[in-house]
């Protein structure tokens, strides 16, 4: 049976040298990664270029994706979170472009390794903070002491809350990484199950019809997952950057 | 289960937007009145197109924004409950970690911080739950309600 694990390997494409000690390359991940933005920009730029008033079938998907992507930022953090509409529409576009371009056969994902995803996830927690200290100053660290808490309990809850802050990155970068890799392995184990039962003849070739159901139905299942991964990250970067523009709960 | 509709596309605001661009007469309950004689005028058309869509977004979120401030489905709800927990758990032991290497009090710190930790896991699945639960029946709990 196909090992599982074997598609989220990483290899080299081209050397690019060695800097202090550090080697660089050119890796599979990495061109997925300039192709994913390579596949937004052109269907973003051809999808739009019509500028119709009345939408072609392209140019309504695009702005489908514009008002999904602004409606959630206004309504979660206010007219004022739509300055950060690049930041979240950036990362909408491209965790939903990886996560489809990753369905197709024999692609890599690149959201399914864990340092690109918590490269994300740090990209919007140093926003917050960079952002929240700039506006609010010292005011953002209210954001660590909600108001109407007894004294006696209030280090304990600074504490939590330090921790809840520090959890953020962790929970938004393990969770799409966790829902792609986990969904990458169900579908390659239920599809070696086909390879592995048909060796067995005309009976395994019967029985496998099973797992092969299963993969189909694994397969629509990944489809919503990684739009519903794209879109959970979105929903949550918008709340935390409510939070630097709000600091107090 | 609640449907599984995202605000991807807004026909009332598009058709405001079209009869207002045309020019022709909507019987729509909410667009603004224009007199017939500056019905030609493209300034005074813009102009009530202008205030038509601010007085849309403002409406917006009291009529459905409540329900774009989280996953609206209870699979996008499941996911983030999920990592919650994880995420307070792992956060709590590095922190405790990196105490103990720094003060060299070995297993105390670690042992302190990875259960505060876990508390404060449950403490932000419990607040994504009253979050959903204040949106699904009505705005009585506002007073609860905290952003995770």
């Amino acid at each position: 049976m196909a090992d599982p694990i074997v598609q989220f390997r990483i290899k080299e494409i081209f050397p690019l040298g060695e800097v202090g000690g550090i080697e660089f390359a050119l890796t599979n991940s990495a061109v997925y990664m300039f192709a994913v933005i390579a596949l937004i920009s052109v269907f973003l730029i051809a999808s739009t270029s019509g500028r119709g008033l009345v939408p072609t079938r392209w140019q309504s998907v695009a702005e489908m994706l514009y008002e999904l992507v602004a409606s959630t930022l206004r309504n979660t953090a206010g007219t004022e979170g739509m300055k950060f509409f690049p930041l979240v529409f950036s990362l909408f576009t491209f965790v939903l472009f990886a996560n489809f371009i990753g369905l197709f056969p024999y692609f890599f994902t690149v959201t399914s390794q864990i340092i690109v995803t918590f490269a994300l996830a740090m990209l919007v927690i140093l926003t917050v903070i960079i952002y929240g200290f700039m506006r609010n100053g010292a005011g953002f660290l209210k954001l660590f002491a909600p108001s109407g808490v007894p004294a006696a309990i209030l280090p304990v809850i600074v504490v939590i809350e330090i921790l809840s802050f520090l959890s953020r990155p962790i929970s938004l970068s393990l969770r799409l990484f966790g829902n792609m890799l986990a969904g990458h392995i169900v579908l390659k184990v239920f599809a070696g199950f086909i390879v592995s039962l048909s060796a067995f003849g005309i009976g395994g070739m019967l029985g496998a019809v099973l797992p092969f159901g299963m993969t189909v139905a694994l397969t629509a299942l990944e489809f919503l997952v990684a739009f519903l991964q794209a879109y959970v990250f979105t929903i949550l970067t918008c709340v935390y950057l409510n939070d630097a523009i709000h600091p107090s709960h | 289960m609640r449907k599984l509709q995202f605000a991807l596309f807004d026909e009332d605001c598009a058709c405001k937007l079209y009869h207002l661009l045309i020019g022709k007469n909507v019987s729509d309950k909410n667009t603004p009145e224009r007199s017939p004689d500056s019905e030609g005028d493209l300034s005074n058309r813009l102009e009530a197109l202008d205030t038509a869509l601010s007085s849309h977004r403002k409406a917006e979120p009291s009529s459905h924004g409540k329900a774009d401030e989280g996953p609206q489905n209870n699979v996008g709800l499941v996911f983030r409950m999920s990592g919650e927990l994880v995420a307070g758990g792992i956060a709590g032991a590095a922190v405790g970690w990196l105490i103990d290497a720094g003060l060299g009090t070995k297993p105390w710190a670690f042992l302190i911080f990875l259960l505060l930790g876990i508390a404060t896991g449950f403490i932000n699945l419990i607040r994504v739950a009253r979050n959903y639960q204040s949106r699904q029946f009505g705005e009585d709990q506002r007073d609860n309600h905290e952003n995770t």
